[in-house]
């Protein structure tokens, strides 16, 4: 039972999983600007800037849907320090050179610290996911996509012409595959999940 | 059949299996870890993939990409506005263009003042504690360098970190502590962290400053050529040749 009350932020986690275009538009003009600023500090331009940033909110809301996602430090610090260390990644894969920036890690508050641990290991989990989806049959990435995108499985038997029996089962086929993928993959073992 | 398996399980997430199915299937579960952590993951899976394909996030995703279309096209709009001249100030414009023509062709070497841009710290979030590194930051930002030299002092003894180096180094250069801010450099350029080229480039910039333009060429040459920066570098190493 969590007893604990809500960061004030909590409202911008809350305004992103529900859409609201007024919490949105104000992230974007309240803390956008900072990140933009970094980001053209440092070698990078507005498309770079742009993509980061919806990257960065996409991540926050998918966690926030899935897992759940509960703020005890500013947004505007937890944003930053997200979009921060993903341009610096990016930094990282185009240069030639090992750096060992992510040593130089320098925000001091804890919460914000930990926040923004537990949003990246969520991202890494999610590419693996991803990664393992994109290698599905296509069948089996079709027949799983349409079961959440359609309302009933007799829907989706109806879009594929089979019987109902025959895609619950495929469905569950190919979700087991799915998962044997993930479990076999390497990442899989560092994330311990 | 291995596969079979799967349709259990996703008949036990769904809660679609009799009683007596449901039982069993549980005391399987209570034996079997494997089994187990095969009904966990699968079920992560299904929150996964549900979220994906949701048509909530295509619509988020859409509202995203919207509002941040409109917000970054927005900040280009705010340049200032062009006024057109009236036609007796011309002369004005003629004589200052003929001035400064005149003091560029007279100051024709490179200048500090024309490569050096100033930066902003960005170590913490606003509203955190009054640490010295908030003050460092603060004072740096507001290009109060004098202020904010004691606190990078105090911090670098306790902190071990490239980025506040490189800013401590910039506010010496600000307050024109050239020697101290050389060494400051140096020690960044011999690391091999994301500020090890921002320094060089500060280091040939002090030695720009000091007109020893043999030395600034020589530390813009060790800059590698896919630095992003690597524009300013070679329009400064063409202007010195």
């Amino acid at each position: 039972m969590d007893t604990k009350p809500n960061h004030p932020d909590q409202l911008y986690i809350e305004g992103l999983i529900t859409n609201n275009s007024s919490v949105i538009e104000s992230i974007y003009k309240k803390f956008v600007p900072k990140v933009k600023s970094y980001i053209h500090a440092n070698s990078g331009d507005d498309d770079q800037a742009q993509d980061v940033i919806q990257e960065v909110l996409m991540v926050i809301y998918d966690q926030a849907k899935t897992k759940g996602l509960k703020l005890s430090c500013p947004f505007d610090a937890y944003f930053f320090l997200l979009c921060k260390r993903r341009w610096l990644n990016e930094l990282k894969k185009s240069s030639s050179k090992g750096v060992t920036f992510l040593d130089d890690e320098v925000s001091l508050n804890e919460s914000v610290r930990e926040t923004v641990f537990q949003t990246e290991i969520f991202d890494e989990k999610q590419s693996l996911f991803d990664e393992m989806f994109q290698k599905l049959g296509e069948k089996c990435q079709e027949i799983i996509k349409l079961s959440f995108v359609t309302k009933t499985m007799e829907e989706v038997a109806e879009k594929l012409n089979v019987t109902y029996g025959y895609v619950r089962k495929k469905k569950s086929i190919c979700t087991g595959q799915l998962t044997e993928m993930i479990q076999q993959s390497a990442k899989y073992q560092t994330l311990k999940l | 059949m291995e596969q079979d398996i799967y349709l259990t399980i996703e008949n036990y997430l769904n809660d679609e299996l009799s009683a007596a199915e449901k039982t069993a299937f549980e005391n399987q579960l209570s034996v079997d870890k494997i089994l187990k952590d095969k009904v966990a993951l699968y079920k992560e899976t299904n929150q996964f993939l549900g979220n994906r394909f949701s048509k909530d996030r295509a619509q988020f995703l859409e509202n995203i990409k919207a509002v941040s279309k409109a917000s970054f096209a927005q900040k280009e709009e705010t340049k200032p506005k062009v006024i057109p001249l009236q036609s007796r100030y011309y002369w004005l414009v003629a004589a200052s263009i003929a001035i400064v023509m005149g003091i560029f062709v007279f100051d024709s070497d490179p200048t500090f003042e024309e490569y050096y841009q100033s930066e902003n710290a960005y170590f913490n979030e606003r509203g955190s504690v009054e640490t010295d590194l908030v003050q460092a930051e603060n004072y740096f930002n507001q290009k109060k360098y004098t202020e904010a030299l004691p606190y990078f002092e105090k911090v670098i003894l306790q902190k071990k970190s490239a980025e506040i180096d490189y800013f401590y180094g910039l506010s010496l250069l600000e307050t024109n502590q050239l020697s101290k801010a050389t060494s400051v450099f140096k020690t960044i350029q011999q690391g091999n962290s994301l500020y090890k080229n921002k320094a060089i480039w500060n280091l040939a910039l002090i030695q720009l400053k000091e007109g020893n333009f043999e030395n600034c060429k020589s530390l813009l040459k060790e800059i590698p050529e896919d630095d992003e920066n690597y524009e300013k570098v070679q329009k400064l190493l063409n202007e010195l040749e």
